[in-house]
């Protein structure tokens, strides 16, 4: 029953998808206001319909409905609730399910919210949220339908949603003892939210990019359709950034290699869009500030969700191999097919609009050092770096198989090789760039501004150097990451100094009267923050960190970063509640002959998981200064040897890269705050001129 | 409960040398020695087999003795990675594969093998796929550079755009400051206010 409850609101979902881009794009053509009305009752239907479906998937998974073939393959009896319900995005079809929900709720929320704002582009922002939302039905329901069950039909087992002639269903007691249960890698609390995260991120992006191609089809091409997506450019940057970010404590957690960023070409499938992404938030400010660069936004937006479906389209389909190959299915034509036709699309409309002449700057250039040409310079690093991580991980796999007969996959050595200098020129932007005025900044000026941050950074160093610290490579990498984040500093600073002699206010109410006050400037200043520290944790944790790996006795120790690591025992063949056999190994921490802490690092089994069923599970002791950081990686225990073998890390600084990203939330949440992109002055005698 | 059974390997230099002297000794010395005069040939083993004993006589006990670390073999493999698993190092993935060909090259560093030339014998026995970056000097450079030449030809084209947008204002407005004139806040209000009342007045549609 269930199985038939959700194909049906799948199947009407769909329906009602292609029902509202029929029209509002016929309601756009005719002019008529109700066909345009009826479209997005339809966009809220569609939404509805495919929560409906969603909650229906959840219900099968616990309430344990083998029949459906995907509870069968994502769970089995002994799986906690929790992660029945995480199962929902657990594999393939289930994972396409909710993505198609999340962008329902993105369309209806766009349309419920700009309805009024925006008459003039909601029958085309309907048009492509609901093209794309019906092409992402279609792959759930004819490639990867969830609901699909299984049938015996004589010898043959068939996997259908549909009853097939003579289809005899398997027996309750058969699957539910040969249930698959989900894979391991994401049994762990960080994939309850690290998906949803980036699916939100990704499917955000669809707001920015529907607003952006009703702009050019409609040909308002205005900054209505900037201010009415800002917001959703934001939350859903902040999404992805919080994705990108879980993704690597995930991967710290998980995959048991003592680093959180393997550049594995599924995690860069969800850099590349961020990085479009990020320089469209600050490409957008010029074009909202002095109306330039209205073309390079336009690529720009459509370059993000293109590099979204891209990536989604990359990491479903196989298309190189990765640690997230367990999503691969046969939905890579359709997928390549929609991205190639969507990209080319946008892109003419671009042109066409561009030939036409209304997409023409109002300003031009008039200095190197001005605001909006640091902001260009900084959106060409990014799309430098968009350049240099594409073709490590997508471009020098497919040129070399199509045109060198070679099977070349470029991994971290390139990455590191590559990159860093990409990375600094970012960072030196990022300082550099809130120095200058909008309009023209001379040298002079930019270099008084910068005095006090320089100053800042080259005490910075100094403490450094006075620790310890003699690598050049780190001390260059400190001074320009630090420098970016002293301007924050002292930008709001000088700021909240001001308001404290001038207001009377204390410093805490001074701050917050600013993020009130100019959300965009001092959520911005919060962000540049949790990317300094951010910055600061990857710069420790990558040149400093220090591993060993040595089998010991019980009893035996061995030292690293100055820590002593001992062996105390082993303890084989744990059984959990889920089924899974657990080998655990007890390690105490010690530090100057003190005993720190305890560490359990294991060695997980799933006996019932077909493939990936084991896994290494690390365990650390945390600090902000430094992680500890150990695997059980062999162990020998017969009656005349019980040894283990353990690889140890020690990884500086690595805790500031996740309370890096909780700045760099409340940075975004600031930012987002500012509704509105007019002064308040320029608003109310608007409204006044309105009246009159 | 076993999981790999492994043999202590002993750091050899007379191996090492012996492997010079008969390529046969070590299971991946696979190219043959060219064809010599017998005689010439002859010496030169009898000279090879002197150095080798003279070495292991002189060679102190502690040397002998000495054993490829863990560590040793990461080193190595946390450059490599995994020939059968989906991107990963090959000193991280937990298979028992990857576990043997660790194993594997704890032989070869026990063998004298240098770093560079374990990969070299992982790359022509897998491929190109095992290493971060190729191994070919010329196949390197393209992988490396190609991003930087890319990224410089849109430096170029932005560039150039920036040039055109500047001779553009040059030519048409040789009367008119307003772009090097930093914006008053007076004039960025009336900019916003002739934006919004040309959005009010609408463009054309499809």
């Amino acid at each position: 029953m269930l199985a038939e409850i959700g194909v049906s609101t799948t199947f009407l979902a769909f329906v009602a998808a292609l029902y509202a881009l029929v029209m509002s794009l016929w309601g756009a053509r005719t002019r008529s206001e109700g066909k345009v009305l009826s479209a997005r009752n339809a966009v809220f239907v569609a939404f509805v319909l495919l929560l409906a479906a969603c909650v229906v998937l959840v219900i099968a998974l616990v309430r344990e409905d083998y029949q459906i073939s995907y509870v069968w393959s994502v769970s089995n009896p002994s799986m906690p609730l929790f992660f029945r319900i995480t199962a929902l995005w657990g594999s393939q079809a289930g994972s396409l399910l909710f993505w198609s929900l999340l962008l329902a709720a993105f369309a209806a929320g766009a349309v419920w919210l700009n309805w009024h704002n925006n008459r003039r582009l909601m029958p085309y922002v309907i048009a492509y949220s609901m093209a794309t939302l019906a092409f992402f039905l279609f792959l759930s329901i004819f490639i990867e339908n969830p609901f699909n069950r299984y049938w015996f039909v004589g010898q043959e087992t068939l996997e259908t949603a549909l009853i097939p002639a003579g289809g005899v269903a398997p027996s309750d007691a058969l699957l539910r003892d040969s249930a698959n249960g989900l894979n391991p890698l994401l049994r762990h609390f960080g994939m309850a939210i690290h998906p949803p995260m980036l699916y939100l991120g990704f499917v955000g992006f669809l707001v920015p990019f529907a607003f952006a191609m009703a702009a050019l089809a409609s040909g308002d091409l205005s900054t209505n359709w900037i201010r009415a997506s800002r917001r959703w450019a934001l939350a859903a940057w902040l999404f992805l950034s919080l994705g990108l970010i879980l993704g690597g404590r995930w991967a710290y957690d998980v995959l048991g290699w003592g680093g959180y960023w393997g550049w594995d070409p599924v995690e860069n499938a969800a850099f590349l869009p961020w990085l479009i992404g990020t320089a469209f938030l600050h490409s957008v400010m010029i074009q909202e500030k002095r109306g330039m660069l209205k073309t390079w936004n336009m690529f720009l937006v459509i370059g993000t969700f293109s590099a979204v479906i891209f990536g989604t389209f990359a990491t479903r389909s196989g298309l190189v191999e990765s640690v997230h190959s367990f999503a691969r299915s046969e939905i890579g034509f359709p997928m390549f097919a929609f991205w190639f036709g969507m990209t080319i699309i946008s892109v003419w409309l671009i042109l066409w609009r561009r030939s036409r002449g209304e997409l023409r700057d109002e300003h031009a250039f008039a200095n190197i050092f001005s605001r909006e040409s640091l902001f260009v310079l900084n959106n060409l690093v990014f799309v430098a770096l968009f350049i240099a991580i594409f073709w490590g991980s997508f471009g020098s796999p497919i040129v070399s198989e199509l045109f060198l007969n070679a099977n070349i996959t470029l991994g971290t050595e390139y990455f590191q090789l590559v990159t860093p200098p990409l990375f600094a020129a970012l960072f030196i932007l990022m300082g550099i760039a809130p120095l200058s005025a909008w309009g023209a900044t001379s040298l002079r000026r930019l270099g008084r501004s910068a005095l006090v941050p320089l100053v800042l950074a080259l005490a910075s160093l100094i403490v450094f150097v006075l620790m310890g610290m003699t690598m050049p490579v780190a001390l260059i990498g400190y001074g320009i990451v630090v420098f970016a984040g002293w301007v924050a500093i002292y930008e709001t600073y000088r700021a909240l100094m001001a308001r404290v002699r001038q207001q009377g206010e204390n410093p805490i109410q001074a701050f917050f009267a600013l993020l009130r006050r100019n959300p965009r400037r001092y959520g911005g200043y919060l962000i540049h923050l949790g990317v300094t520290v951010i910055g600061i944790g990857v710069l420790g944790s990558t040149l400093f960190q220090q591993e060993t790996q040595q089998t010991l006795r019980v009893g035996q120790s061995m030292e690293i970063a100055g820590y002593t690591v001992r062996y105390d025992g082993f303890a084989a063949g744990q059984i959990s509640e889920d089924g899974r056999v657990m080998d655990i190994a007890t390690l105490t921490v010690l530090r100057d002959g003190q005993e720190l802490q305890t560490l359990r690092p294991r060695r997980d089994f799933f006996p019932n998981v077909q493939d990936m069923n084991t896994m290494t599970i690390a365990a650390s002791r945390s600090t902000l200064q430094d992680d500890v950081y150990t695997l059980l990686v062999d162990w020998e225990m017969t009656p005349t040897e019980e040894a283990a073998t353990f690889k140890v890390y020690v990884n500086p600084l690595v805790n500031l890269i996740w309370w890096g990203g909780f700045v760099l939330i409340a940075g975004t949440l600031a930012a987002t705050w500012s509704g509105d992109t007019l002064p308040a002055r320029s608003r109310k005698s608007l409204m006044v001129g309105a009246t009159a | 409960m076993s999981m790999h059974n492994r043999q202590i390997q002993v750091f050899s230099p007379p191996l090492y040398l012996l492997r010079r002297l008969c390529p046969s000794v070590g299971v991946r010395a696979t190219a043959p020695l060219p064809r010599k005069s017998v005689s010439r040939e002859m010496i030169i083993r009898s000279l090879w087999v002197l150095l080798a004993v003279a070495f292991v006589l002189a060679t102190p006990a502690s040397a002998q003795d000495s054993t490829i670390t863990d560590d040793q073999v990461n080193a190595v493999a946390s450059e490599m990675y995994c020939p059968v698993c989906e991107n990963i190092p090959l000193d991280a993935c937990a298979t028992q594969a990857c576990a043997d060909w660790r194993q594997e090259i704890r032989d070869m560093l026990g063998e004298g093998y240098t770093s560079d030339e374990v990969k070299a014998d992982f790359v022509r026995r897998f491929g190109d796929r095992v290493v971060g970056t190729p191994l070919d000097p010329t196949l390197r450079a393209l992988s490396v550079v190609t991003p930087y030449v890319l990224a410089g030809l849109a430096l170029i084209a932005a560039v150039w755009t920036v040039l055109r947008w500047r001779m553009g204002v040059k030519s048409s407005a040789a009367g008119v400051p307003e772009f090097n004139a930093p914006p008053t806040p007076e004039t960025e209000s009336d900019s916003l206010r002739a934006r919004l009342e040309r959005d009010v007045a609408g463009g054309t549609g499809l």
